[in-house]
């Protein structure tokens, strides 16, 4: 997957400790490519969010450097890596200020100083990117918790960011909520973004990401994509994971001749036919 | 934790003042913080800055924490010794003239007195909350004769202003991320920005007490008091916090008597003192 | 024994013009679990919060219909008394922390009841042993993992030793591991102490293992619900109502449309494991003979 363009986002020996004390990450190295999608999972303060945060310059490395576009993180200000980095966060209550939802995705390209004009058109893309026409006059409060979701990435949208980092997108979510997320995201990716998801599902992170990252007490464990990451369940299990439902049945049918690199359900029916058929 | 994330200074130390009672502890600051606020005059003024001192210093805490405070005090001083100065400025016999600034004995003592006062307030508060932990002063509250509501509102408001401090800081990164500057420019340009956080914050602010008041209840929480509510952590007074408790009050009620009464400690009662 | 009772139950906030919950109809027998699921915003907490009286007692609106927890009529009463019987744990564990260490969270509730110290400590040990949380007395919440927070919230309702466990949503700041052990825990204490537990879940892979029987609750009113096994198949039905079946169930069903798999279709992974097996070998024994 490595073309010759430089990684849109290059981490280097990058370490962190926070004020208390806290060393949350150690050493970590990894390059991100133009146009990934990739599923960053761990336990609770392994690391995840730390790492993320380096990416628009909510927080700066403590040891190492964090370079976004050949830029280093630590030269710009957050406003400006912004355009660069567009993060969604867990709690889209944590930015609604404005009273409809047009306003409130023009917050971003306002804070810019762009044309009101260049606004306009911005707004009126990101609605139809995510889907959220319709809830343009309303007020993003009096909107459902998914849709409120949705308008949080379409705010971020507005920034024109090469990269959008969603902070568990589907948490708090039914299943149906959660796949609409998932696909727009990958609508997303497949215009171009590079997506970057934190998650705690598993079987969302198989499915519709192309790699994913395992943190463990600030270090990246696993990485690569989804069938090679599921099958460590032994690495997995010791920070606190487990491979998806349905990868955990193939590995356990292997003495049936059974592939253990299934990720989603069709995959694994695909499979079943497979061995089904040869028998 | 950093003071301004959870409100808590305490610092575990083995002192005579940490073993203490946080009820003696009260007393203490209590009784010296009366005697400290209604001095009239520096001599005396010194005197229960002095003690304050004294405790402090006994309770093996580091001088650190007075000198991280210290910018306050000068600020603060200068600010006293200006007003001091000046509106005392009739009273008494000129010291010194010029112009229209112009320093009297009262108002240069009265000065001095006020600075006094201050260091010990802010020095028998510091020692309270270094000393003690958040659990035995509003155990020390209620102790005194608190009612429990009261203690558990003030208890609950630092642990909701704590959140409400985290929820501050996550808004605040949200909107920076969508390029709200808030890093660089004039200070009175980044305090404006602040309006963009206000909104945020006072919805997840509501949502936060809807949530812990549905917490509370959900444990039996009374507000009217249904009388048999048991306190699982007690503190017990020893003999030593009993003779420091009664010599204090005693204490303290002897020098009242003598301010009010007799009118001791005032600055025209320090005068007099001067052949 | 039915432990709690929803009679033709509605309700809706003073202000508001729609009602919130409409005609529920729920009777849970004592010692089952009993999963509660259905899209966001169906009115899931605001059944749960019927359970232990602070709807209709803590928030002005209207009633209409009835609702029996233990034998009692929670109209009548008051939520310090039904707390006796419930004890419930939300959603949030930030906004549950209300003490400045684990030992004062957790004696909070015991407290309020008025218990004598002993027993407090006594029910505070052994609430924190089942959590797995012995040992944390004195941590601060801010020194907390969000998980460690959510079993201390688990431990804080246990301590009041009710009949029935309430829980909102209590694992959706775990981890997967995390998950299973919530799910083991609260199925052990229905074991040992024959509580009934009411949970509100996503999260059908555990469900599956542990819940006597489903419910789902669409628009404030229930639209199905039976025993767990028949819930989770029944794979069409559940499309479009924003309820997933686990995925190995999804993966039966598709087999079930081929006419391999008949009759239940598994809801665990041991049971779809057994089954597969079964199916393949069946096939292995056919082709040989043939």
């Amino acid at each position: 997957m490595k073309s010759s363009a430089p990684p849109v986002i290059k981490v280097e020996q990058l370490s962190h400790t926070y004020p208390d004390g806290t060393n949350a990450l150690e050493d970590v190295d990894s390059e991100i490519e133009r146009g990934e999608f990739i599923g960053i999972i761990g336990q609770n303060g392994s690391g995840k969010t730390t790492l993320v945060k380096h990416f628009n310059g909510l927080l700066k490395p403590t040891k190492g450097r964090v370079l976004v576009d050949s830029v280093d993180t630590r030269e710009k200000t957050i406003a400006y890596l912004s355009t660069k980095v567009g993060y969604v966060f867990q709690n889209p209550d944590h930015q609604i200020s404005q009273e409809t939802t047009e306003a409130e995705l023009a917050f971003g390209p306002r804070n810019l100083g762009l044309s009101p004009t260049e606004i306009d058109h911005r707004v009126k893309e990101a609605l139809r990117s995510v889907g959220i026409e319709h809830l343009a006059t309303r007020h993003p409060l009096l909107t459902s918790k998914a849709e409120r979701q949705m308008i949080a990435i379409a705010s971020v949208l507005t920034m024109k960011p090469d990269v959008i980092i969603v902070d568990e997108p589907t948490t708090g979510q039914d299943k149906k909520q959660s796949r609409q997320t998932m696909k727009m995201l990958a609508d997303l990716n497949a215009a171009g973004h590079t997506v970057i998801i934190i998650t705690h599902d598993m079987s969302l992170a198989a499915e519709y990401t192309r790699r994913v990252i395992v943190f463990h007490k600030g270090r990246i464990i696993l990485d690569g994509p989804p069938k090679n990451v599921f099958k460590e369940t032994g690495i997995l299990r010791e920070s606190g994971l487990r491979p998806p439902q349905i990868t955990c049945l193939a590995q356990m049918l292997q003495p049936c001749g059974f592939s253990p690199d299934v990720t989603s359900v069709a995959e694994m029916y695909d499979e079943f036919k497979r061995v089904y058929g040869r028998s | 934790m950093s003071f301004v994330r959870t409100f808590i200074l305490y610092m575990p130390r083995d002192s005579f003042i940490h073993r203490l009672d946080p009820a003696t502890k009260l007393i203490i600051m209590l009784t010296l913080s009366i005697q400290a606020l209604v001095v009239g005059e520096p001599i005396s003024g010194a005197v229960v800055f002095v003690a304050s001192m004294l405790f402090f210093l006994a309770a093996n805490l580091p001088m650190g924490v007075l000198r991280a405070t210290l910018k306050y005090w000068l600020a603060t001083m200068v600010i006293i010794w200006i007003t001091y100065t000046y509106s005392y400025s009739s009273q008494g016999s000129v010291l010194w003239q010029y112009g229209w600034l112009r320093l009297t004995d009262y108002s240069v003592l009265l000065a001095l007195t006020v600075m006094f006062r201050l260091f010990s307030v802010v020095t028998l508060a510091l020692l309270l909350y270094c000393s003690t932990t958040q659990r035995d002063i509003i155990a020390g509250f209620r102790k005194l004769g608190m009612p429990y509501l009261l203690t558990f509102v003030f208890a609950l408001a630092i642990r909701t202003l704590s959140v409400l401090y985290s929820d501050y800081n996550r808004i605040r990164e949200a909107q920076m991320a969508r390029a709200l500057e808030m890093e660089t420019g004039r200070f009175f340009e980044r305090l404006k920005k602040h309006v963009y956080l206000m909104g945020p914050l006072i919805v997840t602010a509501l949502s936060r007490v809807e949530a812990m008041s549905a917490s509370i209840e959900s444990r039996a929480f009374k507000v009217k008091k249904a009388g048999k509510r048991t306190f699982y952590y007690v503190t017990h007074m020893r003999d030593v916090d009993y003779v420091i408790t009664c010599s204090l009050l005693l204490e303290t009620i002897i020098f009242l008597v003598l301010r009010y009464l007799y009118g001791y400690f005032t600055v025209p009662w320090l005068l007099s003192l001067i052949p | 024994m039915n432990i709690i009772e929803f009679r033709d139950f509605w309700w809706k906030y003073e202000s508001s013009t729609d009602w919130i919950l409409r005609g529920v109809n729920l009777e849970v027998e004592q010692g089952e679990f009993l999963a509660i699921t259905g899209p966001s915003g169906s009115g899931k907490t605001t059944l749960c919060q019927c359970l232990n009286g602070i709807i209709p007692h803590s928030h002005p609106g209207v009633v209409k219909g009835e609702v029996y927890v233990a034998g009692i009529r929670v109209r009548d009463s008051t939520v310090p008394q039904l707390c006796d019987h419930v004890g419930m744990m939300f959603q949030d564990p930030e906004s549950q922390f209300i003490g400045m260490s684990v030992e004062e969270e957790v004696v909070f509730g015991p407290e309020n009841l008025g218990l004598p110290r002993e027993e407090i400590e006594r029910r505070m040990v052994w609430a924190l042993k089942v959590v797995g949380m012995e040992g944390m007395l004195d941590r601060a919440p801010y020194e907390l993992s969000g998980g460690q927070k959510q079993r201390v919230a688990i431990a804080s309702a246990l301590v009041m030793l009710p009949q029935i466990l309430v829980l909102d949503e209590p694992t959706s700041e775990l981890d997967p591991i995390g998950k299973s052990e919530v799910f083991s825990i609260v199925s052990e204490l229905r074991r040992d102490r024959k509580m009934t537990i009411i949970m509100v879940e996503h999260e059908t892979e555990e469900v599956a293992k542990y819940a006597d029987r489903v419910v789902l609750l669409r628009e404030g009113t229930i639209t199905a619900g039976g025993p767990t096994q028949d819930f989770l198949s029944d794979v069409e039905g559940l499309k479009d109502t924003g309820v997933e079946p686990p995925q190995v169930t999804q993966f039966a069903h598709l087999l079930a449309h081929d006419g391999l798999v008949s009759g239940k279709l598994p809801i665990t992974l041991e049971d779809a494991r057994d089954r597969i097996t079964q199916i393949v070998q069946n096939r292995k024994k056919g082709a040989v003979l043939s």
